[in-house]
């Protein structure tokens, strides 16, 4: 399954869809969007690229085993964020009360742990998403995951 | 302990995350790390449990946004009970899963079963101690998911048949749990249980249609996931295709987490004024009166011993939905109070039948007659449990359902008492004929019958234990469920 | 009675179509038209919510701080996000239940399933 248009807009398409998914993600506390909007757009455009290519490109990079680990890095990371705030005698999931720079409010870095929360909830839906397709794609897979959104 | 509230829900999930993570490389490590972290839940709970007898409500505003504008959680005796209920039987069920379930299930299920095992400990802590209308909601839903990914999860067709139908069915309650939800919201603009709950008596005033379909919703949403009687159409395949660890989860544990969700719902957001002027619980009475006789007869009917307790937990659960719809303290107390012994006698029973399975290979009722012999502990703890269920005197099954009595008595209506008396007699027709054939019945030669390793025997002996000593001594819980009663009925 | 319907149409929408995925869900056999049934179900009730904060004429609640008149209410977006976070999962986990379905018993019809689940 192997088309020249597909194949060569789909190279074209994925690096402008991974950055604007990134851009998404990284001002999710300055405009709408945020982790799983932004984590959708890039799970999106890799899906386009293994439709087009053939998800056996995609094992290379994305297989069980990476999106897993990213999958990992990505959920715990947000409870583990959420933590701090508990360590450093705040209430969970304390933000500027817990220590965190707040920066300019208007500026890309600024908001304190919303901007890490984001990041980490984009990586996991673009992992998760990803992964999703890939295995109902290769047959079913594992029985299920389930993920707190 | 004050950052508890918050680490019952985020513990099981962080647990849950590394588990699925070094699933694939050391299983070992998620086998222990998941009856660890149950066990680290267990601790947390009876920490809060300890602190909130002493103290009142505990209330954990998340990020330190207070409500309505943030949201909270709250640790109340109930949440406290149910949290403590919780984490002790998933560590005693995970203890036995872990020795029972890697020669049922093989390596490759096994890999997803305890990450799911932590995200349905972790969906059902969050909603039992939820104080936030949409947060109910999404543990609802967590929870669903992963009930159907424990059923599932070794991909036999009878199992995946079943939870197919449970995951459509609960999508069905889910959705009319998020339709009310948006309902009360566009009538009082809170998702805030307490505000709510003060705002509801104005709203129920000027739009009476609306909040009684909330109400309507909730009622069938959370029946439905509760498995109230016509609603319970999902329960006797789920709960007998799945892993016996599962079953065990499934009908002790996770159908509890709606009743609490619901009692909350019509005693602590409505308030028994406002839900006894409303029809929910003259409906709720006739529904659960039918699921008490309608599950006993047809357990009696089943030659599968996991069909057996599945159409028992039907009935089960009759008796509670039947305690909390009677306008009694006592009797609430004692429904309450029945979600916890059911609990215990439920996995005691399940994790019995799981463990008679494992050995003699047979499911059906004539082939594990004579059982006794080979496996005397084992029929032992789960003649206490079937004795607890039908109520004898002298086991927890007899102080919640003597409440329940009471408490129809207490509102002059003895014939309701003779309800719950009859439905005991008949959940003995099953029960006993069973236990009777297991210790006198021909013994057909049980090869391999042997008692369990200890890891497999120690979670029921210790929960058969746990049936006689609150039977004998009822104070504990009986006390805390009837100070909650007292509550629920003080509000306003 | 008409004037008052025009009014919610949206709630009159959100009606049909929970009432349309309902019946779906229900009465038809194949496994993926369930899903596709449960799908509409669950907009349905998002379409309800999400309806709820619409303010006619008003303004997306971003940017500069001020007062809260003229905004659309931001909330309910905000939860029905959530939703369909978890009707996503919901669907993909019915898919992939499907698809083990068909493996196992190489058929996705809701009464043959249940013929051959009893008989083997």
């Amino acid at each position: 399954m192997h088309d020249l248009i597909l194949s060569t807009i789909a190279g074209y398409l994925l690096p402008l869809i991974t950055v604007y998914g990134a851009y998404v993600i990284t001002h999710g506390h300055l405009s709408p969007g945020g982790g799983f909007a932004g984590g959708t757009i890039i799970a999106a455009g890799l899906i386009l690229a293994a439709l087009s290519w053939g998800f056996h490109h995609a094992e290379k990079v994305f297989n069980e085993n990476s999106l897993g680990n990213l999958d990992t890095l990505g959920s715990s990371g947000y409870v583990l964020i959420g933590l701090v705030a508990v360590f450093r005698g705040s209430l969970f999931l304390t933000n500027l009360g817990a220590g965190f720079p707040s920066g300019t409010p208007g500026k890309l870095f600024s908001s304190g742990a919303v901007w890490l929360l984001g990041a980490a909830v984009g990586v996991k839906v673009a992992a998760t998403v990803f992964g999703l397709v890939a295995r109902i794609w290769s047959g079913g897979g594992a029985s299920g995951e389930v993920d707190e959104p | 302990m004050a950052h508890g509230p918050a680490l019952v829900i985020a513990l099981p999930f962080l647990g849950a995350f590394v588990c699925g993570w070094m699933g694939s490389r050391r299983i070992g490590f998620a086998r222990w790390g998941a009856v660890g972290t149950a066990a680290i839940h267990a601790f947390i709970a009876l920490s809060l449990l300890s602190r909130v007898t002493r103290n009142g409500p505990l209330t954990y505003a998340t990020g330190g946004w207070p409500a309505p504008l943030g949201i909270e959680v709250r640790v109340d005796i109930l949440g406290a009970v149910v949290l403590t209920l919780l984490g002790c039987g998933a560590t005693l069920i995970l203890l036995f899963a872990q020795s029972h379930e890697p020669a049922e299930l093989g390596r490759q299920a096994e890999r997803w079963y305890w990450p799911l095992c932590l995200t349905l400990l972790g969906g059902m802590s969050g909603l039992v101690i939820a104080k936030d209308l949409f947060n109910l909601f999404v543990m609802a839903e967590i929870c669903s998911i992963a009930a159907c990914g424990i059923i599932s999860v070794d991909s036999r067709p009878a199992a995946l048949e079943a939870s197919f139908k449970y995951l459509l069915l609960s999508a069905v309650g889910s959705g009319a749990v998020l339709l009310a939800t948006a309902m009360l919201y566009s009538v009082t603009g809170y998702l805030d249980m307490d505000a709510i709950s003060r705002a509801l008596p104005a709203a129920a005033a000027s739009f009476p249609r609306v909040t009684m379909g909330a109400l309507a919703l909730y009622l069938v949403g959370f029946g439905l996931k509760a498995a109230l009687f016509p609603l319970h159409v999902w329960l006797p395949d789920a709960h007998s295709a799945a892993p016996s660890a599962s079953s065990a989860l499934l009908s002790g544990l996770v159908v509890k987490v709606y009743v609490v969700a619901l009692a909350r719902i019509g005693y602590q957001v409505w308030g028994p004024d406002l839900l006894w002027r409303s029809p929910a619980p003259y409906v709720m009475f006739w529904f659960s009166a039918g699921a008490m006789f309608f599950g006993s007869i047809v357990a009696i009917a089943q030659r599968d011993i996991k069909r057996l307790l599945a159409y028992s937990t039907i009935a089960q659960m009759g008796y509670i939905f039947f305690g909390l719809s009677l306008r009694s303290e006592n009797a609430v107390a004692g429904a309450l109070l029945h979600v916890f012994n059911h609990a215990v006698m439920k996995v005691c029973l399940f994790l019995a039948a799981g463990a008679m399975i494992a050995r003699t290979g047979k499911r059906d009722l004539a082939g594990l007659s004579g059982i006794a012999r080979s496996m005397p502990l084992t029929t032992a703890a789960f003649t206490i449990g079937a004795l607890a269920m039908i109520g004898v005197p002298g086991t927890n099954g007899f102080i919640s359902k003597w409440y329940v009595a009471l408490g129809a008595l207490d509102l002059g209506r003895p014939l309701y008492a003779v309800l719950v008396v009859a439905s005991s007699l008949l959940s003995g027709a099953y029960y006993l004929p069973f236990v009777i054939s297991a210790y006198f019945g021909p013994d057909p030669g049980h090869p391999r019958g042997r008692e369990g390793p200890p890891a497999e025997l120690a979670p029921i002996v210790i929960l058969a234990a746990v049936c006689v000593l609150t039977g004998f001594l009822p104070r504990f819980p009986l006390q805390h469920m009837l100070e909650v009663a007292k509550s629920f009925f003080a509000l306003r | 009675m008409s004037q008052q319907l025009l009014g919610h149409l949206n709630f009159l929408g959100a009606m049909v179509l929970f009432a349309v995925g309902l019946y779906t869900m229900l009465t038809h056999g194949n496994l993926i038209k369930k899903i596709i049934g449960m799908n509409i179900m669950d907009t349905a009730v998002f379409l309800f919510v999400v309806s709820l904060g619409y303010v006619r004429g008003g303004r997306p609640p971003i940017g500069a701080a001020g007062t809260a008149a003229g905004f659309v209410n931001p909330l309910p977006s905000a939860l029905i996000l959530t939703g369909i976070v978890i009707a996503v999962s919901t669907t993909a986990f019915a898919l992939a239940l499907a698809i083990k379905i068909h493996e196992n018993l190489g058929t996705l019809d809701a009464d043959e399933i249940v013929r051959r689940t009893r008989s083997g």
